[in-house]
């Protein structure tokens, strides 16, 4: 009994072992689908690469780790689109939601409008103003979404094949930069959802503004 | 004394049901500065239209608005916004007042498109609400106050640029007796210790004793100078009208 633990790297989702015990284990004593082994140095790669391809008894071919690696990556790239995806409903989502915010925030505030206005504020200064706010609380969003996504980073989670039985790691990370961009993005969100009640606050008519209160 | 509003023609028609319908029929009025006028009429008769045009709150449909010599069919809706700032102080009949803002930044609200900085500012502001007699009430937000004090607030708020006149459209409209007399108090004391001019739409004759002059409308026509419609009901007597702020009870 005990636990496989890979360090949290790429390394669990696989089992490492005894090659002999684990063939018998899985009654594959007279093949293996892998094997890993280590060059000296850089320079006698290519010649050991050239002696396993070139060996007929063998039959394998060979490949480096990192492009191994690379290729267990790769197949999570249907996975990182389906993200992808998500995020950028729920963005077109989000926006539209944006709008609908300001939308009524622009209605229940027409008297505030028409006050504003008749106290001198130009058009300009009132678009300026509703565009803010959505921009502003966009970023708020940014910020909230970025502190609940917190708690993801480093979490380490998989998918598994019912073809091949295998299982595919993956690490969640949330980087500065990724911090980042999810606030830049609920920026430009709130932009683009704010924009036209923006642009329809500061085209209210005085008076209309003032009467629909 | 110089003419400060002068009106010329000025006709507003508004489509109702596709029909247009005169609100205003060739208006011609001359206010001079110094001067407090009631524009007096029943509902509908088109004072608060009137009141609108002279602030360049709407356009005429036909006619011409003078504002200090100044045509304000010349200017665009970013001028007029300016123009209003600088020139004109205006007293809604529901105060409008931010409700998010206290007393204070509700008054400052106009200097923020001035060149004064955030000091000069808030003097100006505490000024302005000392003035109408709310030199306590800085901090308070409006649903702090009562009708009467927003009213007072919403009056330090139009005099706080040092506007060339004053355009108020009912400001008691909503107010209880005593806090009318408050507020029709501080603007005769605007009128006859710092010379502002104030225009005053109202229907309530009360409200327009506290007046120098009166004029009337009807169906959208200015009636001549002394002329009352016949069948406006008598008026009560005038009221005091040489306090100063310093009368206005809390």
């Amino acid at each position: 009994m005990g636990v496989m633990d890979g360090g949290q790297s790429a390394l669990n989702s696989e089992i490492w072992g005894d090659f002999n015990q684990i063939s018998a284990e899985y009654n594959q004593q007279d093949s293996s689908s892998s094997v890993l082994l280590r060059a000296t140095d850089p320079v006698s790669l290519d010649a050991l690469k050239h002696s396993i391809e070139d060996d007929p008894r063998l039959n394998a071919s060979t490949i480096t780790e990192s492009d191994y690696y690379h290729g267990q990556t790769a197949s999570g790239a249907p996975l990182e689109f389906l993200g992808i995806l998500v995020s950028v409903i729920m963005a077109i989502g989000s926006a539209f939601a944006t709008t609908n915010i300001m939308y009524a925030a622009v209605a229940r505030r027409a008297k505030e409008i028409g006050t504003l206005k008749t106290l001198g504020f130009s058009d300009g200064s009132i678009l300026l103003s509703f565009l803010s706010e959505s921009v502003l609380l966009a970023a708020l969003a940014g910020v909230l979404g970025c502190l609940i996504a917190l708690p993801l980073n480093w979490v380490t989670t998989g998918v598994g094949s019912m073809v091949s039985f295998s299982e595919i790691a993956f690490r969640f990370h949330v980087s500065i930069a990724a911090l980042f961009s999810g606030i830049i993005f609920a920026v430009v969100l709130g932009a683009v959802g704010g924009a036209l009640p923006a642009r329809a606050a500061a085209k209210k008519e005085i008076l209309s503004a003032l009467r629909e209160a | 004394m110089d003419i400060v509003i002068e009106t010329r023609k000025l006709s507003k028609d508004y489509m109702r049901d596709e029909n247009p319908v005169a609100a205003l029929k060739n208006v011609d009025l001359q206010v001079a500065g110094g001067e407090f006028l009631a524009l007096m009429g029943p509902s509908g008769s088109g004072k608060s239209t009137l009141l609108h045009l002279i602030a360049a709150m709407d356009r005429p449909t036909s006619g011409e608005v003078l504002v200090l010599e100044q045509d304000l069919r010349s200017l665009n809706n970013r001028q007029l916004a300016r123009w209003r700032n600088a020139h004109i102080g205006f007293v809604f009949q529901a105060f409008n007042l931010i409700p998010v803002l206290t007393a204070l930044e509700n008054v400052m609200l106009p200097l923020k498109l001035t060149g004064l900085d955030a000091k000069e500012q808030l003097e100006h502001a505490r000024t302005g609400l000392q003035l109408v007699g709310l030199g306590d009430r800085l901090n308070h937000f409006p649903r702090q106050l009562s009708g009467g004090q927003e009213q007072r607030v919403a009056i330090a708020r139009a005099i706080v640029t040092d506007p060339d006149f004053i355009l108020a459209d009912e400001p008691t409209g909503n107010l209880d007796a005593a806090s009318a007399n408050d507020v029709l108090t501080i603007l005769a004391a605007l009128n006859n210790e710092q010379g502002k001019t104030i225009l005053l739409v109202t229907h309530d004759p009360h409200a327009a004793h506290y007046a120098k002059t009166t004029r009337y409308l009807e169906k959208g026509v200015l009636l001549p100078e002394g002329q009352a419609p016949q069948d406006w009901m008598a008026a009560p007597p005038p009221m005091p009208t040489s306090s100063a702020t310093s009368a206005v009870t809390e």
